[in-house]
Formats: C-alpha cells, sequence, structure tokens
C-alpha cells in the first residue's frame, strides 16, 4: 500500500522523517530546514511562506519527489 | 504514582533493553518525588544513584569556587540524569540537580546499573549515545561561547530549548517556558545582556516575553540570527 505522501499541515520532521527522499528539494529550494531546530513546529505550509515559495510549486515537488519512491517500492515487490 | 517497565521504553538508555532488564530495573528502583525548588542532588556528592525523571521538569546546573552558576541543560520527562557513577565507581556528581516544579524520579543504584551494564552490551551502547550526543552538545556550546556573538548564542540557545521542550500554544506560536536568569547561564552572558536582547526583539516583534515565558512570533527570524542566514 502507498504511504500517504505528506500535506500541506504536515511538519517538516515527519516530512523528513516519513519521506527522507525530500531532503533534496529542501536543499534545492535553497531552505535551511534540514537539521533545523524547529522542523517540529513548521509545516511545509510555513515553508512556503517563509521563503516565497508559491504552495503549489511546493507541493508538486513534494509530489513528485514521493511518488517516486512510491513507484520505487512498488517496483521492487 | 506507579510506573510499568514498559514505561521505561521512553528513556532513550533503555531503548534496547529486554523486558526481563526493565523488570529488574523497575524491582530495584526507588521512586523520589522532590518539590519545586528542592534537590536530587549536589555537585561534589558521590554518584550513588543515577536518575530517570517521570514526572516534572528538573534542570542541571554547575557552580564556580566564586558562586556564579551556569545550567547546564532542562531535563523533562523520561530523561536520565546524573548517570557518572555508571561508568566510575568513584565519580561525584559534577553538577546540582534541581526541582523546576515538583518531580518525580526514579534513582537507580550506580553500582547495580553498572553490573548490569557489564554483561549487556546493549545497555552500554545506548548510554554512550546519550554521553556522546552530551559531548557533541557541550562542544558545540564551546566554540559558541569562544568565537559567536551574544545575539547568536541566545537566539541558539532558545531554539535549542525549544527543540526539546517548546510547545504551540492556541495562537499557533511557540512558547517556551524559560527565565532571563536560565537564557543568561546557559547563553554564557549576563542576565542585563540577556534582557537588552531580548527587549530589543521584542521591540521588533520577534519575541514576546513574559513572566518564566518566552513567545517566538517570528522563530524563523531567530534562526537567521542563530545560523547567520541571510534574509529569505
Amino acid at each position: 500500500m502507498d504511504r500517504t505522501p505528506p500535506q500541506l499541515h504536515t511538519s517538516v520532521h515527519d516530512t523528513l522523517t516519513d519521506w527522507p527522499e525530500t531532503a533534496s528539494l529542501f536543499r534545492a529550494f535553497k531552505t535551511a530546514c534540514i537539521g533545523c531546530y524547529l522542523a517540529r513546529f513548521c509545516s511545509l505550509l510555513d515553508v512556503a511562506d517563509t521563503y516565497h515559495i508559491q504552495p503549489e510549486t511546493l507541493m508538486e515537488a513534494v509530489r513528485k519527489a514521493t511518488q517516486d519512491s512510491n513507484l520505487l517500492i512498488r517496483s521492487e515487490r | 504514582m506507579t510506573i510499568l517497565p514498559a514505561d521505561l521504553r521512553k528513556v532513550s538508555v533503555f531503548q534496547h533493553a529486554t523486558d526481563d532488564d526493565l523488570k529488574l530495573l523497575l524491582e530495584r528502583s526507588i521512586l523520589r518525588s522532590i518539590e519545586e525548588g528542592g534537590f536530587f542532588f549536589f555537585q561534589g556528592d558521590p554518584a550513588k544513584y543515577l536518575y530517570v525523571l517521570v514526572a516534572g521538569r528538573a534542570k542541571l546546573m554547575q557552580s564556580s569556587t566564586a558562586g556564579q552558576q551556569v545550567n547546564l541543560r532542562t531535563i523533562s520527562e523520561w530523561q536520565m540524569f546524573g548517570a557518572l557513577g555508571a561508568v566510575r565507581a568513584d565519580a561525584i556528581y559534577p553538577a546540582t540537580a534541581q526541582a523546576l516544579e515538583a518531580s518525580t524520579a526514579l534513582a537507580i543504584e550506580s553500582a547495580f546499573w553498572r553490573e548490569m551494564m557489564q554483561t549487556r552490551p546493549h545497555l552500554s551502547f545506548d548510554l554512550m549515545q546519550l554521553m556522546t550526543g552530551y559531548i557533541q552538545e557541550m562542544q558545540e556550546r564551546y566554540r559558541e561561547l569562544a568565537t559567536e556573538k551574544v545575539e547568536r548564542r541566545i537566539a541558539r540557545s532558545i531554539l535549542r530549548l525549544t527543540a526539546q521542550l517548546g510547545l504551540k500554544n492556541a495562537d499557533g506560536n511557540i512558547e517556551l517556558a524559560l527565565t532571563r536568569q536560565d537564557l543568561a547561564e546557559m547563553s554564557g552572558t549576563t542576565i542585563f545582556t540577556a534582557s537588552r536582547v531580548l527587549a530589543e526583539w521584542e521591540r521588533n516583534g520577534l519575541v514576546e516575553t513574559g513572566r518564566e515565558r518566552v513567545v517566538l512570533c517570528k522563530p524563523h527570524s531567530l534562526v537567521q540570527i542563530a545560523e547567520e542566514l541571510d534574509e529569505s
């Protein structure tokens, strides 16, 4: 079964813990989220707001990163 | 208060302990309750017991010979503290443990824990994890003290504590129970400097301060100060 992908309200901590493959997108958007003390408190919406990223753009990148990973899981079965 | 063996799994050092280990630990430990402001142990006492905080909050502080106090860390529920005697039989506590509110801790005889670790490497490894984590944190703080501006040190202390103890309040802001004295001690500065920096941040809308609390209104701005990031 596919894992539920992160939503806008998902925290950065949960996103990175459940979907480590999203780490590269946090770097690509030049955020300081990886290793941040506040990762438990910030949602993806907060990230979009703080770094002036369109929420849709961020979520599209998240979807792409997590979709690729789900495809990988399916193909490994 | 009843503590079950399964409760002890919340303690990082016990995460790989077997059910029998946990049962044995509980049988051989005692519960100690301390009123707010009371002490679990004093700096310089023989480290006969190690503790696991099961309720409340405590702080570890060290005093210099001149009587100046430094706050080393805040202990929250299910954290182990005072574990030096587990490694060295002649250890003394390097710090004083004071209850910040009415608190209860499980006291385990150091000699007994030392004996257990000799036949259970998983417990030794988990204690080493805790110790190496503390060493890394202390190295980081030493570097900060030696090289960084006071604003950066204060911001970092607030963020570090937020990661450990912060809570989201009803307004969605992050709130932290913290006195200016504690913040000053943790940041290696005076209470006057800590108050001046907090007042400036409050004027700029970064934080709101109240009696023994700090609300982070613009948490990312504190990250920018702590990490010297460019404005995003």
